[in-house]
């Protein structure tokens, strides 16, 4: 801890490194993923310390995993990383991610699998809210949209949800 | 924060979560609360809205697989001594453009570290392999193997001892 009262990236990392982890892995659905957005969020932890006012401290780490996330999902659209394979016969089934889901120790598999299918804006609301245990207004703050806007997709986003568990079988 | 209650049905239904989440001003609650009463079709989502979102709270986090942690901090830790090879990429990656992938960033935070490890596992061999055996080691490591050498051949020859357990263990037909 500096005299400041700002704590080290380090210490960020040991006491909140749980907390972006399961954000991370509720916004990505896999433990790579997660992993990787966890580690880019704390560079950006490290980098951004020198300006940060003591405050919230786990609404801003909300807000830096949820940019991270953001940021790639943009990254992964713009440039696909993964070539069509020239023989469909030697692709592996996608089974990863399913495995994944199966790992997951919070929730069960098929509210993670029913999270995953949500378009990104509702995904990051809802998590944001349920996961996360932000405000709207700090949602509205972290997306930069207006608090109508979080009302909206947030619950459009359980009306999503409830539909897939309801088809999933998980609630009637 | 008050945003006034909707005429649109739409709209309406929107506000379902923000109520259960106790995000509505007094006076936004109190009428969305009469277009309760007016509605059963609202009412249903409140139930339903209620229902699901206990669902997603109920559990708890996701628990970090061991180790992942400490993983993360040596690659961030590492970035943070070597500026000069992976910050730069960070800082190109968030200004120009967010060329950078977060994979291949990770990729290059790996080298670093694979990298730091195999120099500090060439100096743990350097020290090894420098090590003396015999003389002015402390304590006299060769001197001592010797001593127990003699000892345990004073009985009878070590070549015996060592041939009855070769064929005990099956070494020997």
């Amino acid at each position: 801890m500096t005299p400041d009262g700002v704590p080290t990236w380090e210490e960020v990392a040991r006491n909140h490194g749980q907390f972006l982890y399961s954000v991370a892995y509720r916004l990505t659905g896999n433990q790579e993923d997660a992993r990787d957005i966890v580690q880019e969020s704390l560079l950006r932890v490290r980098r951004g310390l020198e300006t940060y006012t003591p405050g919230t401290l786990e609404g801003w780490l909300a807000r830096i995993v949820t940019n991270v996330f953001l940021d790639d999902v943009r990254k992964r659209r713009r440039r696909p990383t993964s070539a069509l394979p020239e023989n469909p016969d030697l692709v592996l089934p996608p089974s990863a991610s399913a495995d994944d889901v199966s790992r997951a120790s919070g929730l069960s598999a098929e509210i993670q699998q029913a999270i995953n299918s949500l378009p990104e804006d509702f995904r990051v609301a809802v998590v944001l809210c349920d996961v996360a245990d932000q405000s709207y207004e700090e949602i509205s703050a972290s997306l930069g949209v207006p608090v109508g806007t979080v009302r909206s997709r947030i619950h459009r986003g359980r009306r999503l949800l409830r539909t897939a568990l309801t088809e999933s079988g998980v609630i009637e | 924060m008050s945003i006034g209650t909707p005429t649109n049905p739409e709209d309406l239904f929107d506000l379902v979560s923000a109520y259960v989440d106790g995000e509505m001003s007094i006076e936004e609650s109190r009428s969305f609360e009469s277009e309760l009463h007016a509605s059963p079709e609202l009412s249903d989502e409140l139930l339903k809205t209620t229902e699901l979102r206990g669902l997603l709270r109920s559990n708890g986090p996701e628990v970090m697989p061991a180790g992942m942690l400490n993983l993360i901090i040596a690659v961030v830790g590492a970035a943070e001594d070597l500026p000069s090879a992976v910050n730069a990429d960070a800082g190109q990656g968030e200004s120009a453009g967010e060329v950078v992938t977060i994979s291949e960033r990770s990729k290059s935070q790996r080298r670093v570290v694979k990298w730091l490890a195999g120099v500090a596992a060439a100096a743990c061999l350097v020290v090894v392999v420098g090590m003396p055996t015999t003389g002015s080691v402390t304590p006299p490591i060769a001197a001592s193997v010797q001593t127990h050498a003699a000892r345990s051949s004073l009985d009878e020859p070590a070549v015996e001892k060592m041939s009855a357990v070769s064929v005990s263990a099956g070494f020997l037909r």
